[in-house]
């Protein structure tokens, strides 16, 4: 094994395999995620498959949300991963040419992607495959096309990244400027999706996202590689996606060190002068720190408010801008006027779906990391420091929720009183959310890890506390559908009566764990 | 001021510490050493009320940490081997954060900032990120913190560890200083020359025992010195 294997290897173990107390050996819970993830992936694929009408719509779809999934991960893997490393020093230090640190990081980089991208990508494809019948070269091509599949977004990802660190490492509102950022460029992605998401082109291909196939060349090779049998396109792909990674690595190895000794400083003020602050009480304190630590984290922050960025951005595109999801909404209100309750209350609890994404709390606690001892000496209170954690996440739901709502409501003319059961809705569901999460964290916190992305991305806790939810947000939408939109209020009291048993356990399992934490 | 009875704690199923007792007492500097692995940290951490314990008995001005823990760190401050601080905060967020949590007013939190952050020679840096502060400039910031809010038990883990000479001095002043006004003072550290001169009362602890403990002068009464003392325990 050479000295660029030898380092991939101790980072690649560094970033899946926690080093267990105990002596029973476990089976890594990347491996479970993974698992589960892949398994999720075939029985939505096959679902999905059903409701797309058949065509190429599947392929096409999953490979535009595949370039997506590896654009915006890249972005954030990339800071902490290739730039602003922590182990810098130590890999510098070590007899091994600057050539193989940089590959070493490049292929972890590369592995986390293509990852993140399989789980989504290969088992849709397998699934047309059954379902349409194709034969076994369709599958060799599924596989060995995707090869070259992530390369490109990839690349692209990683450059975006460093633009970024570039433009922000170092700066007193670096943070700030990169979260607004990456908030404007997911307004213009989302406009630019939208607006050709009801072009005639998207209508005839089925779905506005396999629409946007046309503007992303690596899903198209990759679809007219796979599903027409067109080789040329899996080659282009590979060629030019290849090209790029090389012209990557070249100017990355030349920039690294610049850009990594900016990452790690900090900012500096010139000529401090303390001035007199107004006093907090003790939980005020810990919500500001909550939510300093809340905004100065890019990773946190893109991860968990992507899905409220998205709802905030679509509810005011259907209210400021003139779309056909509107016309069609106001349609039915107009030929259903009896019925506008129900409409609203799929509102309400479409927009709790899209909450599900946002659970802070899931690794609020892994966050405190080797700084956990500060909370854990200070004369505040257990419940205290949870309060602090389930209010910023309630925050972090509740004012985009409220906003969406009142767009609707404006939108669409509800009635005031409409407006109050979202808001208890969603509050309720927002409070099983983030004390949900809490708990996941607590019973299954990662306290030790070299970038705070590990935590965030792929910490057991941080998944369940998404998936979870999510999965019984949808069971309580199927729920309510089955039983003929007339269970609104049952759903508030479910909510409400799971909110009751989380605060107990929370209060008394949740303590007795924080305690327990070291 | 700290009273630790019978302390045991386990990892798992090895036990670490095999009931350990020791007493710090008011206006009393209290040096604690070992070889590594002995158990100083994990006591420590114990006493301060981040680690459980599973025997024992550990008050704190007669309060029993367990069960009234919120007390017992209000008038207690613990600095730890490595200061592990909130990197994305200034350095006066972060002190600004710990005066909120021990109730301190704007005036006294200004004022006693001020003259701790300008003694350790940290002052102009306070508005700067903790993440650009070096090992030493975190422990300074973390010592402001510990001190500003005039603990009655200040409880410390190495804290001569990346600490210039100057810095250094200071602190063992301050140390001092606090015990002058009727506080008290429980340490750990390998450097043994400063456990000599620094402390009233020296606890040795090996293998999760309390092998010898007493006063300075007791302890050094047989004219050798704390370093031989300590090598001389190899063989016990």
């Amino acid at each position: 094994m050479n000295k660029m294997q030898i380092l991939t290897k101790a980072q690649l173990t560094n970033q899946f395999f926690q080093q267990n107390s105990g002596s029973k050996r476990k089976i890594p819970s990347v491996v479970v995620s993974g698992v589960i993830m892949f398994a999720l992936s075939l029985y939505y694929s096959w679902v999905f498959s059903d409701s797309l009408g058949g065509g190429d719509v599947l392929p096409a779809m999953v490979s535009v949300m595949g370039t997506a999934v590896v654009f915006f991960t890249g972005i954030t893997v990339s800071q902490g991963m290739l730039f602003g490393f922590r182990d810098y020093n130590t890999l510098m230090a070590l007899p091994v040419t600057e050539r193989d640190i940089v590959t070493s990081k490049i292929v972890v980089y590369s592995i986390m992607q293509y990852m993140y991208a399989s789980l989504l990508v290969l088992p849709a494809m397998i699934i047309y495959g059954v379902r349409t019948g194709a034969d076994a070269f369709y599958f060799v091509r599924a596989v060995l096309g995707f090869l070259p599949f992530p390369l490109i977004p990839m690349v692209l990802a990683a450059v975006g990244g460093m633009i970024m660190e570039s433009l922000t490492a170092g700066k007193r509102y670096g943070r700030l400027l990169q979260n607004a950022m990456t908030i404007l460029m997911i307004a213009v992605i989302y406009y630019f999706s939208f607006q050709f998401g009801y072009s005639s082109a998207a209508q005839e291909a089925g779905t506005g996202l396999a629409g946007m196939l046309k503007f992303l060349p690596s899903a198209r090779w990759y679809v007219e590689g796979t599903v027409d049998g067109i080789l040329s396109s899996h080659l282009l792909n590979a060629g030019i996606g290849l090209l790029m990674l090389s012209a990557f690595v070249l100017f990355y190895s030349k920039t690294v060190i610049r850009i990594n000794a900016r990452s790690m400083q900090g900012y500096h003020v010139a000529d401090f002068r303390i001035r007199k602050t107004g006093t907090a009480s003790s939980l005020g304190a810990l919500i500001r720190q909550e939510r300093q630590r809340y905004f100065a984290n890019f990773s946190y922050f893109l991860n968990t408010s992507i899905s409220m960025l998205l709802l905030t951005g679509f509810s005011f595109y259907v209210i400021f801008l003139k779309n056909p999801l509107k016309d069609a909404i106001v349609l039915l209100i107009q030929e259903m006027p009896d019925e506008t309750a129900l409409i609203w209350q799929t509102i309400s609890l479409s927009i709790l779906t899209a909450g599900q994404m946002t659970c802070t709390t899931g690794v609020s606690i892994s966050l405190e990391g080797k700084s956990l001892w500060i909370l854990k000496s200070i004369p505040a209170d257990v419940k205290e420091i949870f309060t602090a954690k389930i209010l910023i996440n309630l925050v972090l739901i509740l004012v985009p929720s409220l906003l969406s709502l009142i767009a609707f409501g404006i939108a669409f003319r509800f009635p005031l009183l409409y407006y109050l059961s979202g808001l208890v809705l969603i509050t309720a569901g927002a409070l099983f959310i983030s004390m949900l999460g809490l708990l996941f964290n607590l019973r299954f916190p990662k306290l030790d890890y070299d970038r705070e992305a590990v935590v965030i991305k792929q910490s057991l806790s941080a998944f369940l506390s998404v998936l979870v939810p999510l999965f019984f947000s949808i069971g309580m939408m199927i729920f309510y559908f089955l039983t003929g939109m007339t269970y609104f209020w049952w759903i508030i009291g479910i909510y409400a009566v799971l909110d009751v048993i989380l605060f107990v356990v929370l209060a008394k399992y949740g303590t007795e764990r924080f305690r327990k934490l070291a | 001021m700290l009273q630790i009875e019978n302390l045991v704690k386990k990892y798992d199923d090895k036990e670490i510490l095999h009931g350990i007792s020791l007493q710090v007492n008011d206006g009393e500097i209290c040096g604690f050493i070992g070889h590594n692995g002995a158990g100083k940290t994990t006591t420590i951490r114990c006493a301060v009320g981040i680690l459980p314990f599973d025997g024992g008995t550990i008050r704190i001005d007669g309060k029993n940490i367990l069960e009234d823990p919120i007390w017992c760190k209000s008038v207690t401050a613990y600095l730890p081997d490595n200061p592990d601080l909130y990197e994305s905060l200034t350095g006066i967020q972060y002190l600004n954060f710990i005066a909120d949590i021990f109730e301190l007013t704007s005036e006294k939190r200004t004022d006693k900032i001020t003259e701790l952050a300008r003694e350790l020679e940290i002052y102009d840096m306070l508005g700067d990120q903790i993440r650009s502060f070096s090992h030493g400039q975190k422990q300074k910031l973390a010592l402001v913190s510990a001190l500003m809010h005039e603990p009655r038990l200040l409880v410390l883990d190495e804290p001569f560890v990346g600490l210039d000479p100057k810095a250094a001095f200071i602190m063992k002043n301050r140390l001092r200083e606090l015990c002058d006004n009727g506080g008290s003072v429980f340490f750990s550290s390998h450097v043994l020359e400063v456990v000599q001169n620094l402390c009233d009362q020296i606890s040795l602890i090996k293998e999760g025992n309390i092998i010898m403990q007493g006063t300075t002068e007791q302890i050094l009464a047989n004219g050798e010195s704390l370093e031989q003392i300590f090598l001389n325990t190899e063989n016990l």
